[in-house]
């Protein structure tokens, strides 16, 4: 760690990371950002369906069963767009697969693309502000023209574009959102960067003869790491989103599987007006996701970093 | 101030070219053309046909000549006796990629507009109260109310909105919509629906932003002045606070504007709207790639505009801000 400890901007709570000390400051925390605290149960729930969901098995071997029974691919020509009963609890969608089944084994993909998507984006962005910021002149006015362009492309456009280049693939969509994730979160870090690089701890660290990439990552990068966290909480609910908007129109997962946003799309042709019920658990589930996401980056960014308040999406 | 805007329009130059290659490089590597995503599989047009249609339309040469032909068409016009024309869109044969869009642009802009008058009506009251309710049950509900937007996926909300309107209000969504200035009221009322979706779920970014300039303007020294010398709490806000908390929310217009005009495209599906996003959607199904270049050029253009004259407005308005 740098001379100049970085907890100054950290979480305080974490400064002791056991004991009484630490439990009394995470109730205090929890008091205070009530929001944030229901948003961080609601994600451990989600989690939690995401990872166990469809069950866990290493090499073909199955080591926690999925959460339910029900195959979520297979389709029933008898009780299609079926109303929730005992049987299918979410109902049954035009191919009278299980809504409920589909939606428990849609959630991961869905968190996977969006946990992914951000935490790349976002280091990528974190790389990429860091060099900008820091190297300054010549470099920096290049990277940034090459930044303007990427974030003056209407993301959905782009996002199009290059969906029909490659094949729809929960991987491709993923790189696809860390090329337009990364541009805005430089830009972020960027800021923060300069900021950092006039204060005296850097001078004197230059002072003593350190090369420019070390200063860089061993005294810069600690301090900017409180609103890359933020940055990545608040970043997940939005590629969750985006997704789920990209499944929605067709670009998405690959069928048969599901996502939380292709269990929407595949609706849009009027089965959906005939049995709402199968859009609503996807949905909701989606809303609670990203909501929740934001609840606990509004939380996050007022601890960590207050001077990050009100930017961003 | 000058000499700041002429360097914006120049590096926009630059960014716009960077953009312009970039778009042609990716529908480049899209697999297929406009002639096998629209005729091939058809069945009426054999091989030799299809490869004679490819030399016809130029899509045998290299992709950078078919780049400068694109810029030189575009810009110089056509020869006359060309037997195609980049200017044009290629599935749309003799239709001008500008018409199109020409077509397409007043839909977007009307509901950037309207999308952008819900946002600001919904989220500058909720900021406003927000703010000065601080960490109150006030302030939680309204928060979670207007982040409920950004959470909500417009195409969630909006096709909810078409299946129960349409069960308990036999509403659905217009067909043929008129342009504002044909038929101003039906147009208006077509807009309705989407534009509240729209601007409800852009109402969370500028209410944050709201809420915490407000609650740092609160916190100023001329605020405290304003305080002291006895005025009412109510004059302190709305005269001292409340102004100079809405100058930084302007520059919220630059963020949201390529999501408004690109981004629209789901709502845009939705309520059958032929907008910018729509046209762009289908010129990228087509492989119509004059059509792609213009299109996606004409967003990239604008969301650069906006911001230009956001950031101008803004030093305008607050004139502690200079650009140098």
């Amino acid at each position: 760690m740098s001379a100049i400890p970085s907890s100054q901007v950290m979480l305080p709570a974490l400064a002791e990371r056991s004991g009484p000390a630490f439990w009394r400051r995470a109730l205090t925390l929890v008091r205070r950002k009530v929001l944030g605290a229901i948003g961080l149960v609601i994600i451990v729930f989600f989690a939690f369906i995401a990872l166990f969901g469809p069950g866990i098995s290493v090499l073909g071997k199955e080591i926690t069963p999925p959460l339910t029974s029900t195959d979520p691919n297979m389709t029933r020509l008898v009780g299609r767009l079926g109303a929730p009963s005992a049987d299918h609890w979410f109902g049954t969608d035009e191919l009278g697969r299980d809504v409920f089944a589909r939606a428990i084994y849609g959630t991961r993909p869905s968190m996977v693309a969006g946990l992914f998507a951000s935490v790349f984006g976002v280091g990528l962005g974190t790389m990429i502000g860091l060099v900008s910021g820091y190297s300054g002149r010549r470099t920096d006015m290049v990277i940034q023209r090459v930044v303007d362009g990427l974030m003056s492309f209407p993301p959905l456009v782009l996002l199009l574009t290059l969906a029909s280049v490659f094949q729809p693939s929960l991987r491709n969509i993923v790189i696809i959102m860390v090329v337009f994730v990364a541009p805005s979160s430089s830009r972020v870090v960027r800021g923060a960067v300069l900021g950092i690089k006039e204060l005296q701890f850097i001078e004197a660290a230059r002072m003593l003869g350190l090369p420019g990439w070390k200063i860089a990552v061993k005294h810069v990068l600690p301090n900017v790491l409180a609103p890359v966290l933020v940055l990545i909480s608040v970043v997940i609910g939005g590629a969750i989103l985006t997704e789920a908007s990209a499944s929605f129109l067709g670009f998405g997962i690959a069928p048969p599987n599901s996502s939380l946003g292709s269990m929407l799309s595949a609706n849009v042709g009027g089965a959906m007006t005939q049995q709402p019920w199968m859009a609503l658990a996807p949905g909701i589930a989606i809303t609670l996701i990203v909501l929740s996401f934001n609840l606990l980056g509004d939380a996050l960014r007022d601890i960590l970093d207050p001077r990050l308040r009100g930017t961003g999406r | 101030m000058t000499a700041y805007i002429t360097r914006r329009i120049l590096s926009s130059i630059v960014v716009t070219l960077l953009v312009s290659v970039f778009v042609f490089m990716a529908i480049n590597l899209q697999k297929g053309d406009v002639i096998e995503a629209n005729l091939a599989g058809s069945g009426i047009v054999s091989k030799d046909q299809v490869e004679y249609l490819r030399r016809e339309l130029k899509l045998d040469r290299s992709p950078v000549e078919r780049y400068l032909t694109w810029w030189h068409d575009v810009i110089l016009g056509c020869e006359k006796d060309a037997k195609v024309c980049y200017g044009n869109s290629l599935r749309a044969s003799g239709v001008s990629i500008w018409s199109r869009i020409g077509d397409a642009l007043p839909y977007t802009l009307q509901m950037f507009v309207m999308s952008l008058f819900v946002s600001f009506a919904l989220a500058i009251p909720i900021g406003t109260i927000s703010a000065l309710r601080q960490d109150t049950l006030v302030d939680y509900c309204l928060r979670l109310f207007a982040i409920l937007g950004v959470a909500v996926p417009t195409f969630f909300i909006g096709t909810l909105f078409v299946i129960f309107g349409s069960k308990w209000f036999s509403y659905a969504p217009p067909t043929g919509i008129p342009y504002i200035w044909q038929d101003p009221f039906r147009s208006f009322s077509a807009f309705i629906p989407p534009a509240l979706i729209l601007g409800y779920s852009l109402s969370a970014v500028t209410m944050r932003m709201m809420r915490s300039t407000l609650l740092e303007v609160l916190r100023q020294d001329y605020v405290r002045t304003a305080r002291a010398k006895g005025l009412p709490g109510r004059n302190v806000i709305t005269r001292h606070a409340f102004r100079n908390a809405l100058i930084p929310v302007i520059t919220i217009v630059g963020n949201q504007a390529g999501f408004l005009l690109g981004g629209s495209l789901i709502v845009e599906r939705i309520f059958n709207i032929p907008g910018m996003g729509w046209l762009a959607f289908a010129a990228i199904a087509d492989r119509d790639y004059t059509q792609v270049m213009a299109t996606t050029l004409m967003l990239t253009v604008g969301v650069i505009a906006i911001n230009l004259v956001v950031d101008v407005c803004y030093a305008v308005i607050d004139p502690r801000i200079r650009y140098s």
